[in-house]
């Protein structure tokens, strides 16, 4: 007998009285010691999966209209709330997605973790704070006693997700279940936190069900995996067999999804289109009543990059390294100091109309997709926006014509036109933003983790539109992401970003094969083999 | 995407409203507001001392509309017919007839024919009693009803307009501005305006509009704090800076881009505004600072039920008056919060 046993699970959401399956009939099996990764793309229901097995969906909303989850013998489906509890935090453990919002941000370390202690184990203060220690020591929180009293605020996404991991362990489960415990967090500290489970999984002997939409990661961490597609369980096997021999369409779709090719080759010696020199961007710590700054952030402290005529700039780095105020500030949408030339214009000695007569020719996206389409706008005067600045002449018809043009460029239909954002996917919301920076003909994007919050095989799509229109309009790029297999798929040159410094730039072929600087290494290592080089001068 | 009168009603905003409507209590009492501000806005049909219409010598008129000089009637005086004056009465229905509202007394109207000194108890001619004036109590309620909601309702708009158009511009460009605007407000905040309104009015002569714009002055700050809160937030939302990467004017991002998400938090705090404008000058009323004398006012029938406790009618009937309306704005208002707050679902 497995230690977990799902029977034909369904989940039914009702939502003003439209019912949704979310879930038909998933079987699978959980063994002792055993890693399960269940793989998919967004609205695949892998989550609702995992959290139909505590029962912590929203009821009544949510409902299973059939199915059996057996834990260790027992019946969780619709077992009364004492059962449950008695489970929950207790034999099986589960850590979220994102460390900020899931712990409490009122309570210290010490008290998060010992909620859990007391309320299964009725543990005392002092015998609490030796687990809580014990706990901390065994996540590799470094400086553990000091952290005690640490609000979630004061500590870093990645030893937030040790905090949580901990909490999950705090009673010893049978079973940790790990929502894309490391899809909020950098490369670098993405490797950290999987070695970490693994080790602690082999420690304690515990079962590990990983949801993920990374295949890299599962190929990596999980002995068997499990591929999910609109509710159903298409296929099931061990890591090897599926992957070197899938069985399903879909999942050879999945496996084939994965950011590819390199770029376009470009001459290297073509002119430079944006340059900065010594770009520094200091944000003012405030404090007192007047607000006098009392220290700087240096987010970004003496950049100077060259972005070529038609050719893309990478620009890699962990989260906090200044990457994306870059690119704000290059197109001085933040105020900074140092040299900025577009194209031969003095960027910081243009007039507000002259800047804004320029602005057509460099343009944005952003990573969200969801945040960066005003929700109360169609799609036409979304894309249609920027042209009522820059043609002014252009009579309506024209402009509807440029707006379905583009659209038609970043493969939408015209017809999407008179819809609204909420009725797009990712994927086609990160092209409808791409649409509105396409239909100014600009010559310069700056695109910031353009790829970082779509599913895998919708983020190749993306690479490959991106690499189409730069070859097919003479686009300049600056690509920055912390997905180094993106940037390798799309990047000429690449800069590594530390602290706001350049710590490494060079051709993209150079940079990847033959890394100069211990950060850049450790970069490396972490997103193509998932490996934490603990010498490595990453942060934690 | 659906319209209704030529606009454009998103699926968040029919959520909303069936939200609204959902809500038994809100959706009851608004009906009942409106009906009842719709009665009060025709106060001159409902409760007047002129007919509303006439017949005379074959000719119709109609005396709430038009003023007719008493020798129209072959009485003596060239100025406007007073129509209670028995002896006009006489002259008329001796050659026609008249149709009186259901109400034959305007505000001011002073019922010299009372059985007993004024303040008089309810009667079937005067269905709430007379003030210590003489004055019919219901139609001076009705009228102070209007004038009270009117001030309430314009006051509303008009702090809203300011405290917007503060408050957007604070929180959009943020900075220097920000810091100097928000210090002036919480010192502006902190004055005690109630008693600055009761100087200033026995400086000015207090009419309708000098007392809404000296409460405008104070009452703007209570959405200016709201709005700018969703304009920090929106600034930095990536759809405002695409637009800005655009090159799109600063008052075009303000108001296509900010300004929907901060009206959320407007709507929401209008209900509430609105029954405090009511407050502020039915309490000014009462203390006599308010309206000039012999104006129709909640407040000051109020303050004739306090100086005559011998005639409860009058305090029951402003006390009625009042917490009627002001429960039925706190149920809309409530009804549109609940209706605006995504994490509620309809039940």
């Amino acid at each position: 007998m497995s230690l977990l046993e799902v029977r034909d699970l369904a989940v039914r959401f009702t939502v003003e009285g439209r019912a949704f399956d979310a879930v038909k009939g998933a079987t699978f099996d959980l063994d002792r010691g055993e890693t399960l990764a269940v793989v998919g793309e967004s609205g695949s229901g892998k989550s609702v999966t995992a959290l139909s097995i505590l029962q912590l969906l929203p009821y009544p909303a949510a409902s299973h209209p059939g199915g059996s989850i057996r834990f260790d013998g027992q019946e969780l489906m619709g077992a009364p709330e004492r059962t449950l509890r008695a489970v929950r935090g207790n034999r099986i453990g589960m850590v979220f997605q994102e460390p900020m919002t899931s712990l409490n941000p009122l309570h210290t370390v010490e008290r998060q973790i010992g909620e859990v202690l007391l309320l299964h184990r009725g543990l005392g203060r002092a015998a609490a704070r030796a687990r809580i220690l014990e706990l901390l020591r065994l996540v590799r929180l470094d400086n553990a006693e000091a952290r005690l009293g640490a609000y979630p605020h004061q500590l870093s996404g990645g030893q937030r997700q040790r905090v949580m991991i901990a909490m999950a362990l705090a009673n010893e489960p049978n079973i940790l279940i790990a929502d894309e415990p490391t899809t909020a967090l950098d490369v670098t500290i993405q490797a950290q936190i999987l070695k970490l489970l693994r080790d602690l999984q082999r420690r304690l002997g515990m079962a590990l069900l990983l949801i993920s939409h990374d295949l890299t990661i599962v190929r990596k961490v999980a002995d068997r995996v499990l591929v999910m597609q609109g509710g159903t369980i298409v296929e099931q096997g061990p890591v090897a067999d599926v992957f070197e021999g899938p069985r399903h369409n879909y999942t050879r779709h999945l496996l084939d999804a994965e950011p590819k090719g390199r770029p376009v080759p470009a001459d290297a010696t073509a002119p430079a289109l944006m340059t900065c020199q010594a770009l520094k961007v200091h944000f003012p710590i405030r404090r007192g009543v007047f607000g006098r700054p009392s220290g700087w952030i240096k987010a970004v402290d003496g950049v100077s990059v060259a972005v070529r005529d038609g050719q893309t700039l990478g620009v890699v780095g962990e989260s906090g390294s200044g990457k994306t105020t870059l690119g704000l500030a290059l197109l001085r949408l933040v105020p900074s100091q140092g040299a900025i030339t577009f194209a031969g214009h003095d960027l910081r000695a243009q007039g507000a109309r002259d800047l804004r007569a320029l602005r057509r020719s460099m343009q944005i996206v952003f990573q969200d997709p969801f945040s960066a389409l005003s929700p109360r706008l169609s799609v036409g005067e979304i894309v249609g926006e920027g042209l009522a600045v820059h043609r002014r002449n252009a009579t309506a018809a024209e402009r509807r014509r440029m707006v379905e043009r583009a659209l038609a460029e970043v493969g939408l239909e015209t017809a999407m036109r008179d819809r609204y954002p909420h009725e797009f996917s990712g994927g086609q919301r990160q092209r409808i933003a791409i649409a509105r920076a396409l239909v100014l003909e600009p010559r310069f994007l700056v695109l910031d983790e353009p790829t970082s919050a779509l599913d895998m095989s919708v983020q190749a799509q993306i690479v490959d539109l991106l690499r189409d229109l730069q070859q097919r309009h003479r686009l300049a790029y600056l690509f920055i992401s912390h997905d180094l297999r993106v940037v390798h798929a799309l990047a000429h040159d690449v800069i590594v970003l530390k602290d706001g410094v350049v710590v490494e730039h060079g051709p993209a072929e150079r940079v990847f094969d033959r890394p100069e600087t211990d950060y850049t290494r450790a970069l490396m290592a972490a997103a193509f083999a998932i490996e934490a080089v603990e010498t490595a001068a990453v942060r934690q | 995407m659906a319209r209704v009168l030529g606009l454009r009603v998103t699926p968040l905003t029919r959520r909303r409203y069936e939200n609204f409507r959902a809500n038994r209590r809100a959706s009851v009492s608004l009906i009942v507001f409106a009906v009842l501000f719709g009665v009060a806005l025709l106060a001159e049909l409902v409760a007047n001392d002129r007919p509303l219409l006439l017949a005379f010598d074959g000719g119709l008129y109609v005396p709430v509309l038009r003023a007719y000089p008493e020798t129209t009637f072959g009485g003596d005086f060239p100025t406007e017919a007073d129509y209670r004056d028995p002896f006009v009465i006489e002259l008329i229905e001796a050659k026609g007839w008249m149709v009186w509202p259901l109400i034959p007394y305007s505000y001011d109207t002073i019922n010299y024919d009372l059985p007993q000194p004024a303040p008089s108890p309810p009667s079937a001619e005067n269905w709430l009693g007379t003030d210590d004036q003489g004055r019919d109590v219901l139609a001076r309620s009705i009228y102070g009803f209007r004038i009270s909601v009117v001030f309430g309702f314009a006051l509303t708009l008009l702090s809203s307009a300011v405290g917007v158009a503060i408050g957007a511009v604070q929180g959009y460009f943020g900075g220097t501005v920000d810091l100097l605007t928000q210090r002036f407000v919480e010192i502006w905040n902190n004055l005690p305006f109630l008693y600055l309104l009761i100087i200033l009015n026995s400086v000015l002569v207090p009419s309708f509009w000098t007392l809404l714009a000296l409460m405008l002055l104070f009452s703007w700050t209570a959405l200016e704090s709201v709005v700018r809160a969703e304009f920090l937030r929106g600034r930095n939302f990536d759809y405002v800076r695409a637009a800005r990467a655009m090159g799109v004017a600063d008052t075009a991002i303000m108001v296509r881009h900010v300004l929907p998400n901060a009206m959320v938090a407007t709507l929401t705090f209008l209900p509430f505004i609105l029954g405090g404008a009511v407050t502020v000058l039915t309490s000014l009323d009462f203390l006599g600072f308010g309206l000039p004398p012999g104006s129709p006012s909640l407040g000051e029938l109020l303050n004739q039920g306090k100086n005559n406790l011998q005639a409860p009618w009058l305090g029951f009937t402003g006390f009625t008056v009042i917490a009627l309306m002001l429960s039925l704005l706190v149920f809309v208002g409530e009804g549109v919060r609940d209706a605006f707050d995504p994490r509620k679902l309809p039940n």
